[in-house]
């Protein structure tokens, strides 16, 4: 099943299925507004969860408002609910924690994560807060595999990762924000310590 | 293309870390001090680390070979760095490393370039940069090619578990290799060895011996093995019942292998060994099924997979349900261990006794000897006797590590 064709649809060019299946509708932070199948919602702990603490009826979905999902944008959530549709039914993964499981991407996966990196990034947070287990991985392998057989020059540049001269400065920069007292406290010590007193008192 | 990794959550970048392979994890450690602990935070999953030195080229694989999120580096010492290469400086001492990606059969890998000048420094910050990463250091292994230089190899200190493959080996060779640990624990030698080893050699200090190879050897070291276990495949053993019958009397008397929990010696297969032969050089009796149960489950199939023909074991006169329990199985006599009674009976009355003692109280007699490790005996008054030590204590665990060392060494 191509991306395309995966069964998310928007509410404004939507024909509401046949089938007799419930579905609930989710409204991202920019107001857009999605349907999605109670199966596919299974794949997220956080909305599976959420639609049976509302107990909602075939009724109430289409007459109460959406659900509001306020820290997830449109274009992410709709990469979200297209995996879950696609997924839907299978497996959640279980880990205990103790071996990693080998995660391998599979060719739909692949295909959705096929976006930049920024989408990317806000993807693995959706994931993450919406709990869906198996999106996670292949979104965290995904990032993983970036590191493969580079240099530690490199991966600063692909993982945006600051050197320990730049993480002093930043640490330094942050202190004097929060204190500015403290630099002149500190510089005193200096000069003291340097001028040959060993009590700052 | 670029992502801000350290935005993620926690358990986000635990997860990433726990896909990642082993090698890319040590590289992002040497990113910034940031990095690496929070490497050092995650948890590992590396059962290993191994060391091979081969030719020029050292290595290291971390996990193992086949594990999915395993990894490798491969150090190659060059008189300057190539072309291209990034140039990595660790803090400590300024040592400068020349890192680039590999990849061969969907296994990638680093390869690390350093400065010959200054190789034995920079292996060694390798290591530890390495084995800091983990919060309990994995163990660690190292294989030497018998064909490599000797005089590049570096063994850290800490290492106990070395390993010589390859090609027939000189003497000297082994001896300068073996030596570099200054403790001793596995010793593999999967290379024939060109001359017999002296008594004096380093291999006669570790606490587990393997030789594939065997060849000759099996003749007169084992007499100097001072460790816990020794295994000889491949031996061409010309005095088989002499190397036998000497452990055996040096150790009922107590006069060395107080260490020793299994000696084996297995010979190529045209040699004859017969076990009776050996069994009328020192004073033994059958076994007493009312001391112990019989159990010689495992002996035809272990005959069937070693081609057994010659095992003698410390541990068989303790443990008659041990794994490698063989065909016969005697029990030494008070008589054989050359010790004197305090009561003055008679040697032969003694084991008459005992073997009546044994049968009333079978269970009362196999806890003293196991607890306390050493030959208990009643006089014909009842009173317990302790005639010597016999053995060392038990061992616990007998065939986890040396067991799977022994599969190892055979690879």
């Amino acid at each position: 099943m191509s991306v395309e064709n995966a069964p998310v649809v928007d509410v404004d060019e939507a024909a509401i299925p046949v089938e007799k299946k419930m579905y609930y509708r989710f409204e991202s932070n920019d107001k857009k507004e999605f349907r999605v199948s109670e199966l596919a919602i299974q794949q997220s702990e956080t909305l599976n969860r959420l639609v049976e603490a509302m107990g909602y009826t075939s009724e109430d979905v289409e007459n109460k408002p959406a659900i509001a999902i306020e820290n997830i944008d449109g274009k992410t959530l709709k990469l979200v609910f297209q995996w879950c549709e696609h997924h839907k039914g299978e497996a959640i993964p279980v880990d205990d924690g103790s071996v990693p499981k080998i995660v391998e991407i599979p060719e739909f996966d692949a295909k959705l994560m096929d976006i930049d990196n920024g989408l990317l990034f806000k993807l693995i947070w959706a994931a993450d807060y919406l709990n869906i287990v198996q999106l996670l991985n292949v979104s965290c392998k995904k990032v993983a595999n970036m590191a493969q057989g580079k240099t530690p020059a490199q991966l600063r540049r692909v993982y945006l990762l600051p050197s320990d001269e730049e993480d002093e400065a930043a640490k330094r920069a942050a202190q004097e924000a929060q204190d500015p007292r403290a630099r002149e406290v500190e510089e005193e010590f200096e000069e003291r310590k340097r001028q040959g007193g060993n009590s700052f008192f | 293309m670029t992502i801000k990794f350290l935005r993620f959550p926690y358990l986000v970048i635990n997860i990433i870390f726990r896909l990642m392979r082993a090698n890319d994890k040590v590289v992002m450690s040497f990113c910034s001090s940031k990095m690496k602990q929070l490497i050092k935070s995650i948890k590992w999953d590396i059962s290993e680390i191994q060391y091979l030195e081969y030719y020029s080229l050292t290595y290291i694989t971390l996990g193992q070979p086949d594990y999915a999120y395993g990894g490798y580096f491969i150090i190659k010492a060059v008189d300057s760095f190539a072309k291209n290469t990034k140039i990595f400086q660790e803090k400590i001492l300024s040592q400068q490393y020349g890192l680039t990606g590999y990849e061969k059969n969907g296994m990638t890998g680093t390869v690390v370039q350093i400065l010959k000048d200054s190789q034995h420094v920079s292996r060694m910050l390798l290591h530890n940069q390495i084995i800091e990463l983990f919060r309990t250091p994995p163990s660690v292994h190292f294989e030497l090619y018998s064909s490599s230089d000797m005089s590049t190899v570096y063994i850290h200190e800490t290492l106990k578990d070395l390993h010589l493959s390859g090609c027939v080996a000189e003497l000297n060779y082994v001896e300068e290799f073996f030596s570099k640990a200054a403790d001793l624990n596995c010793a593999a030698v999967s290379a024939p060895i060109e001359k017999p080893l002296s008594r004096h050699s380093k291999l006669t200090t570790a606490k587990y011996l393997y030789f594939e190879n065997a060849e000759y050897l099996a003749d007169t070291f084992p007499l100097h093995f001072n460790g816990h276990r020794a295994v000889f495949e491949g031996s061409r053993c010309s005095y088989g019942h002499r190397v036998v019958v000497e452990v055996m009397k040096k150790w009922m008397s107590n006069e060395g292998f107080q260490n020793l929990q299994s000696l084996e010696i297995y010979l190529s297969g045209l040699e004859v060994f017969d076990v009776n032969q050996v069994l009328k050089q020192f004073d033994s009796k059958p076994w007493d099924p009312l001391r112990r149960p019989e159990n010689y489950g495992n002996e035809y199939r272990l005959i069937a997979l070693f081609s057994l023909l010659a095992v003698a074991s410390a541990q068989y006169l303790y443990y008659p349900t041990s794994y490698y329990t063989p065909y016969y199985y005697y029990h030494p006599t008070v008589a054989a261990s050359g010790m004197t009674q305090n009561d003055g009976t008679t040697q032969y009355a003694q084991q008459t006794y005992n073997q009546q003692t044994y049968a009333q109280q079978p269970q009362y007699q196999q806890t003293q000897q196991y607890t306390q490790g050493s030959q208990v005996q009643r006089d014909q008054s009842g009173n317990i006797q302790t005639t010597g030590t016999v053995a060392a204590a038990q061992p616990l665990y007998y065939y986890t590590y040396p067991y799977y060392y022994y599969t190892y060494g055979r690879k």
